[in-house]
C-alpha cells in the first residue's frame, strides 16, 4: 500500500491566519496584564499615601506628583494598546481602575 | 586629507529633539546606526536633573513631565547665541526650564541638582548628549571611541560651530570635523550613487524632522560636495502637525459631547499621544482611528480622522514648507528643472502630502527616500568619519567641500560693511582685500570683523576686533591687506598685515562672542568628570541596597521556614530579626544614606546570620554522630 501525502494550502493559509489573529489578541492582553500588574504595585503606594491624608498626616507634593506621573504614564501605555472584543473590554476595566 | 586619526571614528548627528549615533564597517561596506541601551535607534537629547542623580536621554525624556523644571532639551538652540539673541528670548517663553544671563551675555541654564542651584551653560548640556553617545558606541564597539564627527545645521554661524566643537571636547570626543547636516545627508546619498556622479549633479536636501526645517542646494562634482545655498524654518515641524490635529479633535470633542477638554492637561496629554500615534498611521493609510476610553468626565472618545482631514488640517505649513524651497532655489541660483536628486531627511518626510507637494513642484521628479530619513545624517557623519580615519580611509574616496552661511566682512568708514568673503563661498576659501586708512596720521588702524548680510556694519554681528599699529601718514596712503581665511572646520582666522613697516596682526575669531576660553573648557571638562564620578557613585550605592535588599529577602524566606526556625535558639532569632528589621529601616531611609553603611550591614548581617545557621549544622552534625555511636 501507498501513503500520498498532500498539502492543503488553502486550509494551511487559514491556519496561518488564525494564528495570526491570535497573536495579536495574545500580545494585546499580554501587555495589559502587565500593565494591570504595575498599576496594582501603584495601587498600594496610593493607598498608602491616602491612608496619610485620612489620618490628618502631610504627604510631600514630590511624591504625590511622581506617583500621579506614573499612573499616566500607565494610562498611556494602555491608550497605545490596540484591542477589541474581550480584551476591549479588559483594557477599559482597566482605564477606570487607573482614573 | 592631511591627518589621519587612530581608533574608530564615529559619526554623531546631535539635533535639537533626538541624537543619533554612527559607525562605519569596513567589511560590509556600509555605514551602520547603533543602537542605545533602551534598543532605540534615536536618542532623546535630553539631560534631566533629579535629587538623585543625573539621567541623560530616553531615561530623562521619560520622567519629563514630572519635572519639568529640571529637565533640560533644546540645547541645540542656545548653543553659540548671546542671552539678548531675540530668537532664545522668544524661546525662553516656551521653555519649561529657567535661562538666565550668565557671564558675557551668555545664557545659561539653572537647575536644581541634588536640592542646590547649579547653572549649565548649553555646551555642558551638549557634552552630556555627545558623552551618552559615545557610551552608546563604546558599549557597541567594545573599545573606547576618541575621534568623532560631528553634524550641525547649515545655517549654524562661527560661534555655534565651534561651541559645539567645545561641547565635544567637554565630552571628551576628538571632534574631527564639524559638517553640515544637508552634507551629511547628501554623503549618505552620494555614497550609494557614487557610480554615477561623474558629471555635476544638483542635489535639493528637504529636511523635515520632530522641532526644526531645513532646506539646502547642493552640487556634487568629480566627488566635490558644494553646498550652495540654504534655508529654513527653525521652529516648524512634526509637532506643530500634532498640534493642529489635537485643535481638531478638542473642538470634536465640544461638538459631540457640548464638554471643553482643554482646561484639562491630563486629557490633553492622552489626546496628544493619541494624535502622534494616528499621525504616524497616516504615512501609510488612508484613515486612522483614536480610541480613547473614559477621556473626560468619562466619556468614552471614538473617532478617525482621514489622510484627507489630516492634510487639509495642515495645508498652509505644508505651502509654507514649499515656499521655503522656492526661496532656497532662488538664492541657489539653479532652475528647478536641473535638480537632479530630490533628498529627504527627517522623520516628518514621510507624509504623503508632503512628498507630492514636492513631487508636483519639481515637475513629477523621483525622490529619495531609500536612506531611513531618521538616520541619514548619522549615516553620512560616520561615511565622513571613516574617510578621515586612517584604516577604512581607503575604501572610500570623497571630498567634501561646506559653505560660509553668511558673509564675512570688515567695517569701514561710516559704519559700512566691507564683505570680503560673500555668503554661500565653498570652504576652505583665503581671501584679501586691501584697505587704507581715512584719517591723516593715523598711528593704527582698527580691524572688526563682521558677520551678516546687513549693509550697516553693526547691525551684523560682531565676531571680533583688533588693532593694527602703522606708521602714521597722510590719508589713503598707507595700503593694509586683510585677509580672511577660514579652514576645512569653517573656523574664521583674519590677519592684517601692513607692507611699509612689516607690522602684522591676526586674531582667530574667540572670546568676544561668547565661545569658551581654554581654561573655561577644562573646568567643564573637570566638572563633566564629576558628574561620570558622581553617577558611577550613585550606580555603585543603588547596587548595595539592591544587595542588601536581596539578602534580607532571603533570610526572610529562610526565617519563614519552620523547620529551620524551629532549630534555632532564641536569642539567635531575636538577633536575626532585629538584624532585619534595621536592615528595612535601612532601604527605607537610603536617600540620607552613604554606600559603604549599607555594605557595612550587609557584613555583619551575615555574620549573625551564619553563626546562627553555624550553630544548627553543628546540632546536626552533633546529632548524627550521637546516632552513629
Amino acid at each position: 500500500s501507498k501513503l500520498v501525502l498532500m498539502e492543503d494550502p488553502i486550509s494551511k493559509e487559514k491556519r496561518y491566519l488564525e494564528m495570526r489573529k491570535n497573536v495579536t489578541m495574545e500580545k494585546a492582553s499580554k501587555s495589559i496584564s502587565e500593565i494591570s500588574l504595575d498599576v496594582d504595585r501603584l495601587a498600594g503606594q496610593v493607598s498608602a499615601l491616602e491612608t496619610i491624608i485620612n489620618k490628618g498626616g502631610k504627604v510631600v507634593e514630590a511624591d504625590l506628583l511622581k506617583l500621579i506621573e506614573k499612573l499616566m504614564n500607565q494610562l498611556l501605555r494602555l491608550d497605545g494598546v490596540i484591542a477589541d472584543g474581550d480584551v476591549k473590554l479588559q483594557r477599559k476595566i482597566q482605564v477606570n481602575v487607573l482614573l | 586629507m592631511a591627518k589621519k586619526y587612530k581608533g574608530p571614528a564615529i559619526g554623531i548627528d546631535l539635533g535639537t529633539t533626538y541624537s543619533c549615533v554612527a559607525v562605519w564597517h569596513g567589511q560590509n561596506n556600509r555605514a551602520e546606526i547603533i543602537h542605545n541601551d533602551q534598543g532605540n535607534r534615536t536618542t532623546p537629547s535630553f539631560v534631566a536633573f533629579t535629587d538623585s542623580q543625573r539621567l541623560i536621554g530616553d531615561a530623562a525624556k521619560n520622567q519629563a513631565a514630572s519635572n519639568p523644571a529640571n529637565t533640560i532639551f533644546d540645547a541645540k538652540r542656545l548653543i553659540g547665541r548671546k542671552y539678548s539673541d531675540p530668537v532664545i528670548q522668544n524661546d525662553i517663553q516656551l521653555w519649561p526650564f529657567k535661562v538666565v544671563a550668565g557671564k558675557d551675555d551668555k545664557p545659561e541654564i539653572t537647575v536644581k541638582y541634588k536640592g542646590k542651584e547649579k547653572c549649565f551653560c548649553a555646551e555642558e548640556i551638549s557634552s552630556m548628549v555627545l558623552t551618552k553617545m559615545r557610551e552608546i558606541a563604546e558599549k557597541f564597539l567594545g573599545s573606547t571611541v576618541e575621534n568623532a564627527v560631528v553634524t550641525v545645521p547649515a545655517y549654524f554661524n562661527d560661534s555655534q560651530r565651534k561651541a559645539t566643537k567645545d561641547a565635544g571636547a567637554i565630552a571628551g570626543l576628538n571632534v574631527i570635523r564639524i559638517i553640515n547636516e544637508p552634507t551629511a545627508a547628501a554623503l549618505a546619498y552620494g555614497l550609494q550613487k557614487r557610480a554615477n556622479c561623474v558629471e555635476e549633479r544638483n542635489i535639493f536636501i528637504f529636511d523635515l524632522g520632530g522641532g526644526t526645517f531645513d532646506v539646502s542646494v547642493l552640487t556634487i562634482k568629480n566627488n566635490l560636495f558644494d553646498v550652495k545655498a540654504t534655508a529654513g524654518d527653525t521652529h516648524l515641524g512634526g509637532e506643530d502637525f500634532d498640534n493642529r490635529m489635537v485643535d481638531h479633535f478638542v473642538k470634536e470633542f465640544k461638538k459631540k459631547h457640548n464638554k471643553d477638554l482643554s482646561g484639562n492637561p491630563r486629557a490633553l496629554r492622552r489626546l496628544r499621544s493619541a494624535c502622534e500615534r494616528a499621525k504616524r498611521t497616516l504615512s501609510f493609510d488612508t484613515e486612522a482611528t483614536i480610541d480613547i476610553d473614559a477621556l473626560f468626565e468619562g466619556i468614552d472618545f471614538q473617532s478617525a480622522i482621514t489622510r484627507a482631514k489630516f492634510e487639509q488640517l495642515n495645508l498652509d505649513l505644508f505651502e509654507k514648507c514649499i515656499k521655503t524651497v522656492e526661496s532656497c532655489l532662488i538664492d541657489s541660483q539653479i532652475n528647478k528643472i536641473s535638480v537632479d536628486d530630490i533628498v529627504l531627511v527627517g522623520g516628518s518626510s514621510r507624509i504623503p502630502k508632503i512628498q507630492q507637494l514636492l513631487q508636483d513642484f519639481f515637475m513629477w521628479k523621483e525622490l529619495c527616500f531609500s536612506i531611513n530619513p531618521d538616520e541619514a545624517v548619522a549615516y553620512g557623519a560616520a561615511v565622513q568619519a571613516s574617510l578621515l580615519c586612517e584604516d577604512k580611509g581607503s575604501s572610500l574616496n570623497l571630498v567634501l567641500r561646506d559653505v560660509t552661511p553668511l558673509s564675512l566682512g570688515k567695517s569701514i568708514r561710516g559704519d559700512a560693511m566691507s564683505v570680503v568673503i560673500p555668503r554661500n563661498t565653498s570652504v576652505p576659501v583665503k581671501r584679501t582685500k586691501v584697505f587704507v586708512t581715512t584719517k591723516d596720521d593715523k598711528s593704527f588702524m582698527s580691524v572688526k570683523v563682521y558677520e551678516g548680510e546687513r549693509l550697516k556694519a553693526s547691525e551684523n554681528n560682531l565676531l571680533g576686533k583688533f588693532n593694527l599699529s602703522i606708521p602714521p601718514a597722510p590719508r589713503g596712503d598707507i595700503p593694509v591687506k586683510v585677509c580672511f581665511c577660514i579652514d576645512v572646520d569653517g573656523i574664521l582666522n583674519v590677519s592684517a598685515n601692513e607692507e611699509t613697516s612689516g607690522n602684522e596682526k591676526d586674531i582667530s575669531i574667540t572670546s568676544e562672542k561668547g565661545r569658551l576660553s581654554t581654561a573655561e573648557i577644562e573646568r567643564m571638562i573637570q566638572e563633566a568628570e564629576n558628574f561620570k564620578v558622581e553617577d558611577m557613585k550613585f550606580m555603585k550605592k543603588v547596587k548595595a541596597v539592591n544587595d542588601l535588599d536581596d539578602y534580607l529577602y532571603n533570610m526572610r524566606k529562610v526565617m519563614k521556614d519552620d523547620s529551620v526556625t524551629s532549630m534555632l535558639k532564641p536569642i539567635d532569632k531575636m538577633k536575626i530579626n532585629s538584624a532585619m528589621m534595621k536592615g528595612k529601616q535601612l532601604i527605607d531611609s537610603k536617600q540620607d544614606q552613604e554606600t559603604f553603611t549599607f555594605v557595612d550591614f550587609q557584613k555583619e548581617l551575615e555574620n549573625i546570620f551564619e553563626s546562627a545557621m553555624k550553630k544548627i549544622n553543628r546540632g546536626y552534625s552533633d546529632e548524627e554522630s550521637d546516632s552513629d555511636s
